[in-house]
């Protein structure tokens, strides 16, 4: 699931706030803390709920992610200093790459968790008789599968039974699997 | 070509020195830095375009103009309604965040 696309809910409030922090009137370490507090309370949130969705689905919610590194500080301080340096434009393009960095660290965090907590996600990939070559040689049971696993032809008879995986969970058939496809 | 640790000291100094960029600009041609109709610093959008652009000795003309200018006088708090305003902006993205749900992702 593409989770990165949540942050286009939070881009223009979060932009707003760094303008209003970004005044030129302000001495530049009074703004780069500003911007440390924003950044960092932005980034947990973010962190903590995609890392808690991420966990539900992997049947983890038990656990809870080490959080968001410290690269916020440098963020804050390339952004404080850009009203002097200029290049507003490309430093705006890494504050965007910098919360989707949140958002897939939460990810990739939760995906660990999973795995040292022996929580694997498997999908079992079965045929009917009579089925072709190039099916027969994609039947079995899959650990962690990658999209291989998932892929069809048109006339595909064979299911998917996925397990480990909540918001993927069942069995998926002909048509059926190509929206679970990744 | 301006050396690296000329290019951290320029920049260094021109974020305690100058409020804006476009000062930077300014300074530049007040002191005979660069000429009056150059492109490069018209077109430049940031520091950094310009130090790629910079020779060492123009580099070390920068310094020395940065050290001998008065850094500005500027506030070390925010006005009320300013951080009131980071503040509500902060709660809703919070409250955004929180409001996630799997079916924004289908």
């Amino acid at each position: 699931m593409n989770y990165g696309k949540l942050a286009d809910t939070i881009d223009k409030d979060l932009l707003e706030a760094v303008d209003l922090i970004l005044n030129t009137e302000v001495d530049p370490e009074t703004r780069q803390l500003n911007l440390e507090i924003l950044l960092r309370e932005a980034g947990t949130e973010v962190y903590e709920v995609i890392y808690a969705m991420n966990a539900y689905d992997m049947e983890i919610e038990y656990t809870r992610g080490p959080g968001i590194n410290d690269n916020y500080y440098g963020m804050a301080k390339h952004l404080s200093d850009s009203i002097s340096l200029g290049g507003r434009e490309d430093v705006i393009a890494q504050l965007q790459l910098w919360l989707q960095d949140q958002i897939h660290k939460a990810q990739y965090d939760a995906f660990e968790t999973a795995g040292q907590s022996g929580k694997y996600r498997v999908a079992t990939r079965t045929e009917l008789p009579g089925c072709c070559e190039w099916c027969a040689r994609h039947v079995g049971t899959f650990v962690e599968p990658t999209w291989e696993v998932f892929a069809q032809h048109d006339h595909c008879r064979g299911s998917i039974e996925t397990s480990g995986w909540k918001s993927h969970n069942g069995t998926l058939t002909g048509k059926g699997w190509k929206q679970y496809k990744r | 070509m301006a050396t690296p640790t000329q290019r951290s000291y320029i920049k260094d100094l021109s974020v305690q020195r100058l409020k804006e960029f476009k000062e930077f600009k300014e300074m530049l041609y007040s002191n005979g830095i660069v000429s009056p109709d150059s492109e490069t610093v018209k077109n430049a959008k940031s520091v950094d375009a310009i130090l790629d652009a910079t020779t060492d000795a123009q580099a070390s003309k920068m310094i020395d103009v940065l050290i001998a200018r008065q850094a500005p006088v500027r506030a070390r708090t925010y006005s009320q309604k300013r951080s009131e305003r980071v503040i509500e902006l902060l709660d809703k993205i919070k409250g955004t965040a929180n409001d996630w749900s799997y079916d924004e992702l289908r």
